[in-house]
């Protein structure tokens, strides 16, 4: 999917020059609230329901991943099992889903265009989402290799790795806005 | 009743109560229709070009009155439908028939009671005839909903009286049973062989056996008679073969044969296996046939819920159309430790983000975005 170019005379990608002394604290609540309404979200049944169906594809294609590369495994609902034995189950939380909301819970409180961000909540999703499915297969492996690996994966540099890659494609994705911005109204912006 | 008491308080009560009566009692013994449904086999029926002969007593009117000397009685076909041969009726009285109109070619026929009054309770049927343009039923059209004949005696039948009288099926029937296998996830077989543990693992196994049949009856109701084209009692040719295919997961799996012995031992066609379906053609009439399947090696794939969806084409045979099996039991193949896949519990991940990495990256992600609208020149503090 080609990256739209911020142009002057595009009305609908350029930003309207911001006024800059309401952008902090509108970003701040924004970026607070919506954050709150999504993980609250996450509490209603009916968003638990796709949730968990969200859960079980993605063990169903990190299953059909593995296939294509010549790998075994077998998925039952949220679990991915191994041919020795060895299963790992996406719970809840385990589906990115939360960082997701955070990712999306910062585009919607930064002042873009609707089409930024509905652009940038697409990709930054989906890049998010495919990171957490290699995060997922890469521990299905080392988990049949070795506890202690799979721990220290777990917990240390899968953590970094994923906190690591929202903020580069938030910080991708305000510069790209910025961009725009400065491109539309030179006499306000610095970025 | 009600309507009745009702006009009772009205000055013209009791013509108009007299009426209602009448009229209540002509619908009460109004006349009635009944048959035999004529339940085609859907592929004969394109391979004759939508001609069929129809048999006798398709149709049966019951009179509820007499129906005078040369009035009028009708019989219309279904849509699209025409007469082939000249039609007749049949009558449980002594009357003749004329045919006035309509007929061959046409959709309807128009008789002339000739001789004598048919009385109430006297049936008049439609004797056997030959049917053109009948290419509804080159589709199957379930008995429940036949395409209907109608017959009206005009001057008695205020609307025709319907029965559906036409019908298709596919015309073949195939039963199929599935096995119960197992996959062996111990050592050294590691889940590549079908079995239970010990030299009687094997790579090759059976997983379902079918036989396939002229269809006899309608699959719906099992009591409607299928026919062919020309009346008689349906028939496919001896050489005719079906090719079934089994959907299920069969990853792992290099090879699918039909057998003519539950042993696998004795191949007749192989098929082509892909990782959600086998296929197998050449499967014959009127033989129980074998599926089996053999492992590459590779770690195989379970079918805990069996195989539940599994269907006939004709393949080369023209005589019937594909179908859905009669499933007796799907079977399943599990591993030995049971259907689902091992008996331990699995290690389960903790979320993608722990606490503290959500408010680490909550905190990076309010710190980047207020940096990057902080204004220009001043230091976000």
């Amino acid at each position: 999917m080609p990256v739209p170019k911020p142009n002057h005379s595009d009305k609908r990608l350029t930003t309207p020059a911001r006024p800059v002394g309401n952008a902090l604290p509108r970003f701040a609540i924004t970026f607070g609230v919506c954050l709150l309404a999504g993980f609250g979200a996450l509490f209603l049944p009916a968003v638990q329901a796709v949730d968990e169906n969200v859960t079980k594809s993605l063990v169903q294609v990190a299953h059909s991943l593995i296939h294509v590369c010549g790998g075994s495994a077998f998925a039952a609902g949220a679990i991915l099992w191994a041919p020795n034995g060895f299963g790992v189950e996406m719970k809840d939380g385990c589906n990115a889903a939360n960082v997701t909301i955070l990712f999306w819970a910062a585009l919607i409180a930064f002042p873009a265009t609707k089409r930024m961000k509905i652009f940038g909540g697409l990709i930054g999703g989906l890049l998010i989402q495919v990171v957490n499915l290699l995060r997922f297969i890469s521990l299905f492996y080392l988990g049949q290799y070795s506890t202690s690996l799979f721990d220290f994966a777990h917990i240390y540099l899968w953590e970094i790795l994923i906190i690591l890659d929202t903020v580069v494609i938030f910080w991708w994705w305000v510069t790209w806005v910025n961009r725009g911005t400065a491109a539309a109204n030179p006499q306000i912006s610095g970025a | 009743m009600r309507l009745c008491l009702f006009l009772h308080e009205s000055a013209r009560s009791w013509l108009a109560c007299l009426t209602v009566f009448l009229l209540c009692t002509a619908a009460a013994s109004a006349a009635s229709i009944s048959g035999n449904v004529a339940d085609y086999n859907a592929a004969q029926v394109r391979l004759a070009s939508g001609v069929v002969t129809v048999p006798a007593n398709l149709v049966t009117y019951t009179a509820s009155a007499t129906l005078a000397i040369g009035s009028t009685f009708v019989v219309i076909l279904p849509t699209g439908f025409s007469f082939g041969s000249t039609p007749s009726l049949t009558t449980s009285g002594t009357t003749i028939f004329n045919l006035t109109g309509g007929g061959i070619g046409q959709r309807s026929a128009t008789f002339t009671i000739a001789t004598a009054a048919v009385t109430s309770g006297q049936t008049i049927s439609l004797a056997t005839f030959s049917a053109a343009g009948v290419t509804a039923l080159q589709t199957v059209t379930p008995v429940a909903n036949a395409l209907p004949v109608t017959m009206q005696a005009i001057g008695t039948d205020p609307t025709p009286l319907s029965f559906g009288a036409f019908a298709s099926d596919t015309g073949l029937s195939a039963i199929f049973v599935g096995a119960i296998q197992f996959i062996d996830a111990s050592p050294p077989s590691n889940s590549t062989k079908f079995g239970t543990g010990g030299p009687s693992d094997s790579l090759t196994a059976v997983i379902s056996a079918t036989a396939l049949q002229v269809q006899i009856v309608d699959a719906a109701t099992q009591s409607v008679a299928i026919l062919s084209p020309n009346g008689t009692p349906n028939s496919l040719s001896s050489g005719d073969t079906g090719t079934i295919t089994m959907f299920g997961d069969f990853g792992g799996i290099a090879r699918v044969f039909s057998s003519s012995t539950s042993d696998c031992l004795h191949p007749l066609v192989d098929g082509t296996v892909n990782y959600s379906s086998v296929s197998v053609p050449g499967v014959p009439l009127n033989a129980e046939v074998f599926f089996c399947i053999t492992g590459s090696g590779a770690p195989l794939q379970p079918t805990p819920n069996g195989f539940t969806n599994v269907t006939i084409s004709p393949g080369s045979s023209t005589d019937f159309l594909s179908t859905a099996v009669v499933n007796e039991f799907p079977g399943f193949i599990c591993f030995s430790t049971g259907c689902a896949p091992f008996t331990q519990p699995p290690l389960v991940t903790v979320p993608t983000l722990s606490n503290v990495g959500l408010l680490i990256l909550t905190g990076l992600m309010a710190w980047l975005g207020l940096w990057r609208l902080k204004p220009q020149g001043t230091a976000l503090t």
